[in-house]
């Protein structure tokens, strides 16, 4: 599944990057910030991104992605669940916890990408 | 002659598992630091039985008391050093911090060169400090003329500000902080004053550029 990965926290880039690789995605592009036109134009299959470091234009910029491209996957890697976002009935969302293992986190990719 | 380095023995508290698996490679990794291990949270009825000289104390979420988490700390890991890193860039939390005992205030999203380097003048006995919040509160206490500006509200203020973002009257504040409305009125009255504005609409659009909701 094609990747675009949003995060800031650098150090955890490579840890993540070999954990989405494990489950079965390509990256296609890392930020580490969300830009919505680069994402659009990457079209990716899959959006993986920190849902705990999203300001207010993040947020926008994230609804601006959920309205205007229903068929792509988001997965949010987030302490909560996020509870502002509008999300269609079409769209395909993950929540993935931070307090979760490895292995947790790694099945619950791989069940999300073989669903897709 | 065979040459004896000593190591700064580090422990790592990081609720967010795969990241503390990432600072334990990366730390690792240099040859002046030994990891000994990391854990969730810090809980001093089961402390881990090691001798750190240094800890990398993760620090997140909004309703955290920064000064309690760095006290359990310092109960269970003794003398050992504090560095703290956190999501936030908020010059009056690494304040908290620092008086709470840290001695190193990172934000997350700091290259893996700035974090060795942080760790290593931490273990040597200085401080450090994010530059970016460290410029931040140099900026805000320039602009207030040498005196601390805006974001020196204490924890039950910025409670207090956050409520009144939800829309809360200063009667539900009370009832939900269970304190009288009259204390709540006093909080009010001296978030007003400390922020320099004269309206509830003005503590919503503070809180909101704070981040606070």
């Amino acid at each position: 599944m094609r990747t675009y990965v949003v995060e800031p926290q650098q150090i955890f880039v490579p840890s993540l990057l070999e954990l989405l690789q494990e489950s079965g995605c390509s990256i296609v592009r890392v930020q580490n910030a969300l830009d919505p036109l680069d994402v659009v134009r990457s079209r990716p299959e899959m959006l993986f991104l920190d849902g705990d470091s999203m300001d207010i234009a993040a947020r926008q910029g994230l609804q601006f992605l959920v309205d205007t491209m229903p068929e792509l996957g988001l997965c949010i890697y987030a302490r909560s669940a996020p509870s502002d976002l509008h999300a269609g009935s079409s769209t395909r969302l993950l929540h993935l916890e931070k307090s979760a293992q490895h292995d947790a986190l790694l099945g619950a990719l791989e069940r999300f990408t073989v669903n897709a | 002659m065979a040459l004896t380095t000593t190591k700064t023995r580090i422990f790592i508290i990081e609720e967010q598992a795969l990241f503390g698996k990432a600072l334990c490679q990366l730390l690792a990794a240099e040859p002046t630091f030994e990891v000994l291990g990391d854990l969730p949270r810090v809980d001093p009825a089961a402390p881990p039985r090691v001798a750190a000289d240094l800890v990398v104390l993760d620090l997140n979420g909004p309703s955290i008391d920064y000064g309690e988490e760095i006290a359990r700390c310092r109960q269970v890991f003794g003398k050992a050093r504090v560095c703290v890193l956190s999501t936030q860039l908020r010059p009056e939390i690494m304040q908290r911090c620092v008086a709470a005992g840290a001695d190193a205030y990172l934000a997350k999203d700091v290259s893996p060169s700035e974090l060795i380097r942080a760790v290593k003048t931490v273990a040597g006995g200085d401080s450090y400090v994010d530059p970016r919040v460290a410029g931040s509160l140099l900026r805000k206490k320039l602009q207030s003329d040498g005196r601390y500006a805006n974001d020196e509200l204490s924890e039950r203020e910025g409670e207090v500000v956050r409520l009144i973002a939800q829309g809360l009257s200063n009667k539900e504040i009370g009832v939900r902080l269970c304190l009288s409305e009259k204390t709540v009125k006093n909080h009010v009255s001296r978030i007003l004053s400390k922020l320099n504005i004269s309206a509830r609409a003005q503590a919503v659009v503070y809180a909101i550029r704070m981040g606070l909701v």
